[in-house]
């Protein structure tokens, strides 16, 4: 007597033209007297041919990240940011897909950052905080494409961001600065969070508004720095710090970031 | 230990194949780039654990496999986000009114596990074995996922059209 898995995985073999002679014999007797079986071989006779699919082009924005890909970026895996936060933070982006989801733990260390260096007050690359270098490091990946496609409604974002933070968060209007907001995206730093939000330029790579509830509670002024090829604002508001990352001058930036300091937040 | 200008090689000759997967797996472009993007990032990451003369394709579909697995653990503590991916799924609209159109639009719509499945063995073109390897289960696992998955598949395509069905034979 033939279990039932087992009879599955005989009949599929079978269909399949992987079962051996002795598997086929036994397949072709269980066919003539069982009714069950003869009715799930043509069942998956249906479906035989069915399965071919052409292969697409290779993406070359992918292509490209691959050959551009340096090992000895796996040595800052060390210090809880680097490639494994970009890895981390892209796990963030797959599970988020069009819409906002919490998602993983980006590392201990990372959680750790002093508080002091939570806020715009210390604006050298040497001094950068270490959430604002993952989240700088993390933004070279993207590129036009990312999020071309992504198109979350303004007010679910809003509502499902103010609900994260346990604040009331607007996603700042950018048309009048040639920004579109494409999508948000929660991280988690342990039970902590990490909110970005990302806009397209007309003519540029994507820009990201990344916030972050600290040990702090005061307001600073906005700096003005950048990490590697990433231009960014920072600045404390309230509990919350806030940085905007992407390849802008400085007259854009300081544009943007004063347009949203004064709209991200409710009074 | 793998060297990692070959990791790159192998990874570029294997990325039309991750994507394919991706793209069967994913219910949006936008998720099937990020998961080939990350599992990509994963492969570089781990090129060290790689032991050449083993197989890479299979290596490479195991990792998108188990940051797919991550993925719907995710997605089962954050279940309200199903209602809105749902508003926002949107079928792709150049899909041909042909019958194997038909048959890889059912396809998307099996259960995940089966989708896995499916994909790995009658796609991919791995074995029974592998596969099981690939998704980390016995394969008496992948052997009903395929059950189940092509008997669905089946009932569907009878319902929707039978005449499609001659047709594809």
């Amino acid at each position: 007597v033939i279990e039932n898995h087992d009879k599955e995985s005989l009949l599929i073999k079978y269909v399949d033209d992987h079962a051996t002679e002795a598997e086929r014999e036994q397949a072709e007797g269980l066919i003539r007297s069982d009714r069950t079986a003869a009715d799930f071989v043509q069942q998956l006779e249906q479906t035989r041919h069915s399965f071919v699919q052409a292969l697409p082009p290779a993406n070359d924005n992918t292509v490209d990240m691959i050959n551009k890909w340096q090992p000895e970026a796996a040595s800052s895996q060390q210090k809880g940011f680097g490639l494994k936060a970009i890895c981390a933070t892209l796990v963030a982006g797959f599970f988020a897909g069009h819409l906002l989801t919490a998602v993983t733990d980006l590392g201990a260390n990372l959680y750790k950052s002093s508080a002091d260096n939570q806020t715009g007050q210390q604006v050298t690359d040497a001094t950068t905080p270490e959430w604002v270098r993952l989240v700088a490091d993390y933004h070279l990946l993207y590129v036009k494409e990312t999020i071309a496609d992504a198109q979350v409604p303004v007010e679910l974002a809003k509502s499902d961001v103010s609900g994260w933070l346990a604040r009331n968060t607007n996603i700042p209007e950018l048309t009048d600065q040639g920004m579109q907001f494409k999508r948000a995206q929660q991280l988690s730093v342990d039970d902590d969070v990490l909110i970005q939000l990302a806009y397209l330029p007309e003519n540029n790579k994507p820009v990201a508004i990344c916030i972050r509830k600290t040990t702090l509670n005061k307001n600073t002024d906005i700096s003005y720095s950048n990490h590697g090829e990433m231009d960014y604002a920072l600045w404390q508001d309230g509990q919350h710090a806030v940085v905007i990352v992407g390849q802008l001058n400085q007259p854009e930036l300081e544009l943007i970031a004063e347009k949203v300091r004064s709209t991200l937040f409710d009074a | 230990m793998s060297n990692i200008n070959n990791t790159k090689t192998d990874l570029i000759a294997l990325l039309p194949r991750l994507q394919r997967y991706a793209g069967n797996l994913c219910r949006s472009s936008g998720d099937a780039d990020d998961l080939v993007q990350m599992t990509c990032v994963r492969v570089l990451e781990k090129h060290e654990q790689f032991s050449p003369g083993t197989n890479f394709d299979r290596w490479a579909f195991t990792i998108m496999s188990s940051v797919q697995n991550n993925h719907l653990r995710a997605q089962k503590k954050h279940q309200h986000q199903d209602i809105s991916e749902a508003m926002l799924y949107t079928q792709d609209d150049n899909e041909s009114n042909t019958y194997h159109a038909q048959v890889m639009t059912l396809v998307k719509n099996l259960a995940i596990t089966q989708r896995q499945a499916i994909s790995l063995v009658y796609i991919e073109g791995f074995s029974y074995r592998e596969t099981a390897e690939i998704l980390d289960v016995p394969i008496g696992t992948i052997m009903s996922r395929i059950a189940r998955g092509r008997a669905k598949l089946s009932q569907q395509l009878l319902s929707n059209d039978p005449s499609a069905v001659q047709g594809g034979q």
